[in-house]
């Protein structure tokens, strides 16, 4: 039981945003989607949850295609900032509403957590700023316990206090209703923590999708007087070096070997987002 | 919980210590229970399933165990088994490098043992 | 396991399209129980006057049009984010457009019949159907329960076609790009009021004929027809449309 999506690319005119993606997102797994502005990953979103079609490729739902299916969209609840919502709608009547849709939508613990993060269900979706519209949409999703969750950019405008108390409210809706949640955000580092498999996307292209630790152990830093490391990187793979005066720290693929770095050089790791931004660094200057 | 995991070692090793610590100061007493994963990963923002590595990590080294229907358990006798673990590591990671390093520095034994009178005089006992 | 989940996607849609309706049949029922009641007292004071009022269908058309262009839109973007899929979202808003036609076609003619009760003691106001007003031979000849029934579907129809009018022009808009919108915002016009009507009904100008199927053809199943004709035809142009949309957030 799965996300699954096979052979799909996408193209606006000229533009490819997406090159034949092949991805699958197991079963109840807490997964994160990473990738600079512009990389694909709202569009893979919105293909997923059929707001768009991709030019070729399709998208299974535990084995059914999503294309113009009720079932299968229904397992689904997409949130992204746009606004899908009626102008003139009322916080309430969308919290009632979308219990007419998912049958698992718990309104009472809808309208708690409006409380609790302050949002009056009285003011229409449309006047609410951009803090109190993400916080109604991850009440929402908090709240309609769906198999699947996509969620895209889940906590922009929203103040440290509340995204902490976001991250934690998803961790217990996570374990008391166990579902599949993948999360799309620039925050990598204040997700870093929760998500295991990790999806990072480049142009259209998928370059990695490992599991976190996996791919936190799958590279290391040496770093020292230049010429060292510049010795020492010769018939390594790199992924990116930066120089600060005579010294010089080399981002690498790989496991150093322990006790032959040489004389000068230290070895260390990178956090998730470091790593991210290393390995742009370096796709970038190919 | 406010904590911030270094990115020198896997997540789940960092909550392994923790709770190894928390064992060792008795604020997990033996025979009690434990808070539940899913209390873990809300308190330290973490996914369930790196907190449940960092769990079976104890239970592996038979320090926790698992109550049927109930939870995780301190096993009785894990304060001394870890006490006793932590002073094979220091062992290890400090007496071995301080005999190493008192050889280069031809530290003799007296000398050694009279620096460790005063380190305990001058830093309490 | 259906792939459509019809009734959830109904309940929506009509509960959003009846709120505006309920709105126009009382502001309707509203209005003509003033001219009923006005109508009374400025004749008794003038004296021999004929006021025939029949507004009701000629607004309730160009009120179905509206919800024709305005519906779709908003509750398709509703619809996607609750996991409908574009044919549940478009099979529900033409059943309920279906329902709440319907609807309005009975509410005229109580409006009428009541608008006439409230004016009973003056024969010179007369308060009746647009069908009574286009077809007087047949209400005299015909018995009143097949004008009643003619009444009913003709009205329908011209409502329903009007819905499907303005529900195909929504959706071309959505979809055409810039250039082609300015194509559409001209030649769309021409082709309703000047060709359609023209190669149709020979010399018979007006939106209202091809739109609204009125006029004094000699029967009203001719209207009838030329209005299942146009809902089935901008019906299936909608589909076309809508069954690959990609769906968008309105532009603030």
């Amino acid at each position: 039981m799965a996300i699954e999506i096979r052979n799909v690319s996408k193209s606006f005119g000229s533009t490819k945003a997406l090159d034949n993606i092949n991805v699958k997102f197991d079963e109840g797994g807490i997964s994160g989607l990473f990738g600079n502005n512009g990389a694909g990953k709202t569009t893979l979103f919105n293909i997923i949850a059929n707001r768009i079609y991709p030019s070729s490729g399709e998208v299974f739902v535990d084995g059914e295609s999503v294309a113009d299916n009720d079932h299968a969209l229904g397992k689904i609840f997409m949130l992204c900032d746009a606004n899908l919502y009626p102008d003139d709608m009322r916080v309430k009547r969308a919290f009632k509403s979308t219990s007419l849709f998912y049958k698992d939508f718990d309104l009472q613990y809808a309208l708690e957590l409006a409380e609790r993060f302050g949002l009056k269900t009285n003011k229409k979706i449309a006047s609410l700023s951009t803090g109190y519209a993400s916080i109604f949409r991850i009440i929402i999703a908090l709240s309609v316990n769906v198999p699947y969750l996509l969620l895209d950019e889940p906590v922009l405008g929203l103040d440290a206090q509340n995204r902490d108390l976001f991250y934690k409210l998803l961790l217990e809706k996570y374990g008391k209703h166990p579902c599949t949640i993948i999360i799309s955000t620039h925050l990598i580092q204040e997700v870093s923590a929760l998500i295991d498999q990790t999806v990072i996307i480049r142009n259209g292209n998928i370059i990695k999708n490992q599991s976190r630790d996996e791919l936190l152990s799958s590279g290391y830093t040496v770093s020292g007087p230049a010429a060292l490391v510049d010795e020492y990187t010769i018939g390594r793979p790199v992924i990116s070096a930066q120089s600060l005066g005579g010294l010089k720290t080399a981002c690498l693929s790989g496991k150093p070997e322990a006790d032959d770095l040489p004389e000068g050089l230290e070895a260390g790791s990178f956090d998730l987002q470091e790593y991210f931004i290393q390995l742009m660094n370096g796709e970038g200057s190919k | 919980m406010a904590h911030h995991f270094s990115h020198e070692k896997p997540i789940f090793m960092q909550i392994a210590e923790m709770l190894e610590n928390a064992i060792l100061s008795g604020a997990y007493a033996e025979e009690t229970q434990i808070p539940s994963i899913t209390e873990f990963s809300v308190a330290y923002k973490i996914n369930p399933a790196t907190a449940l590595k960092g769990v079976n990590v104890l239970v592996d080294s038979g320090l926790l165990y698992k109550r049927r229907g109930m939870g995780m358990f301190v096993s009785r006798g894990a304060k001394d088994k870890l006490t006793q673990k932590r002073k094979d590591d220091f062992f290890s990671n400090f007496i071995r490098p301080l005999i190493i390093e008192s050889r280069n520095l031809k530290i003799e034994r007296e000398e050694l043992f009279s620096m460790l009178e005063r380190g305990r005089e001058e830093y309490g006992d | 396991m259906s792939r459509i989940n019809f009734m959830p996607a109904f309940k929506y849609c009509f509960r959003s399209m009846i709120t505006g309706v309920a709105v126009f049949l009382l502001i309707m029922l509203v209005i003509t129980a003033v001219v009923a009641v006005t109508a009374n007292i400025s004749i008794r004071i003038n004296g021999d006057i004929t006021l025939m009022f029949n507004a009701f269908e000629t607004a309730a058309a160009i009120a179905a049009f509206v919800i024709g262009i305005v519906s779709i839109r908003e509750d398709m973007r509703l619809l996607i984010q609750y996991g409908i899929g574009r044919r549940t979202a478009f099979l529900s808003e033409i059943s309920v457009a279906i329902v709440i036609m319907m609807i309005m076609s009975v509410a005229g003619i109580l409006i009428a019949s009541l608008g006439s009760s409230m004016a009973v003691d003056n024969k010179n106001v007369i308060i009746n159907t647009l069908y009574s007003f286009f077809y007087p031979q047949r209400v005299e000849s015909l018995s009143p329960v097949i004008v009643f029934l003619e009444t009913l579907i003709w009205n329908f129809m011209i409502y329903l076609s009007a819905f499907f009018t303005g529900l195909f022009i929504s959706l071309m808009f959505y979809r055409l790009s810039k250039i082609w919108k300015v194509v559409a915002a001209i030649g769309l016009p021409v082709l309703l009021l000047v060709i359609l009507p023209t190669v149709l009904v020979k010399n018979l100008p007006g939106l209202v004929i091809y739109i609204f199927s009125i006029d004094s053809f000699s029967d009203p199943w001719t209207g009838i027809r030329i209005g299942l004709g146009n809902s089935i035809v901008f019906g299936l142009g909608s589909w076309l449309l809508i069954r690959r949309a990609p769906i968008k957030p309105a532009l603030k």
